[in-house]
């Protein structure tokens, strides 16, 4: 599941947070305690009517201990597995 | 309890500040029908004040930080909510000591704010400007006049942010696991 929503300025941002979640087997509740935000806000981001400010989107880099640029992007994210997949494929 | 997500959907939540400023409306044609009636006085002014504040404070007119949000957090409020919090339509500051506002929410009350600023501008400086030039013409009932303008303009400089947010917050949506474990949200999602 990949979402992307539009920050103030109008620019559309996707990410993978409902994935990532998913993965992990956590609720919003526990992602929003651990980041110390509101679960509603979880549930904004992952639908992307939210653009998380620089502060929020390291906490969840740290927490999921990836790059800012595996959970955001300016473009339409791929799955997780294709990704995975091609890259085996190329190693190949 | 009127912070309950399953009570507090989008619908319901513009029918309140429907209600709300209808209650507004009628209020001030009460407080005069009574004044007519029995009620008159400095004594009778004096404690309409009071009153219009908590009408004010029903639609998070007078938590401290304005209107904050719509929802509680699920397992519900605790014992340090107040009176007026509790009574509030709109959970006035909520739990704020377990549940503080984090930057979505910051972000949607300022917002709410500046809409309704823009809002008031626009109402407050022809009102001024009506005063201004007509105060001295001493036309009969035009005391009457101002104080129900200035009326409007303190219900709704009071109250307007958190009818705004009301008004166009969307519906939360929560995950399986937070609706379970939550006494507050039922599976009306």
């Amino acid at each position: 599941m990949v979402n992307g929503g539009a920050n103030p300025n109008g620019e559309k941002l996707f990410n993978r947070i409902a994935v990532l979640r998913a993965e992990r087997g956590l609720s919003r509740q526990d992602l929003a305690d651990a980041l110390e935000v509101n679960y509603q806000t979880i549930g904004f981001l992952e639908r992307g009517d939210y653009a998380p400010s620089l502060t929020l989107a390291f906490g969840l880099s740290d927490y999921f201990g990836l790059p800012i640029e595996a959970i955001f992007s300016r473009q339409p994210l791929r799955p997780l597995s294709e990704q995975v997949y091609r890259r085996n494929g190329d190693e190949k | 309890m009127l912070t309950d997500n399953r009570k507090l959907t989008l619908r319901r939540r513009r029918w309140m500040v429907i209600g709300y400023y209808a209650g507004a409306a009628a209020l001030p044609v009460i407080g005069i029908a009574a004044m007519r009636w029995r009620f008159a006085g400095h004594i009778a002014v004096m404690a309409f004040f009071p009153l219009l504040t908590a009408f004010a404070g029903l639609l998070g007119g007078i938590s401290p930080g304005g209107p904050v949000r719509y929802y509680g957090q699920p397992g519900g409020r605790t014992a340090r909510d107040g009176f007026l919090t509790r009574r509030s339509l709109t959970g006035g500051k909520g739990p704020l000591g377990e549940m503080p506002l984090d930057e979505r929410d910051f972000a949607v009350r300022d917002r709410a704010h500046y809409r309704a600023m823009r809002i008031v501008r626009i109402l407050v400086g022809p009102y001024a400007l009506a005063v201004w030039f007509v105060v001295d013409l001493r036309l009969p009932g035009l005391p009457a006049l101002a104080g129900l303008g200035a009326y409007v303009l303190f219900i709704l400089a009071m109250t307007l942010p958190q009818a705004i947010l009301f008004w166009t917050e969307p519906e939360p949506g929560l995950d399986p696991e937070t609706r379970a474990n939550s006494p507050m949200v039922g599976a009306a999602q």
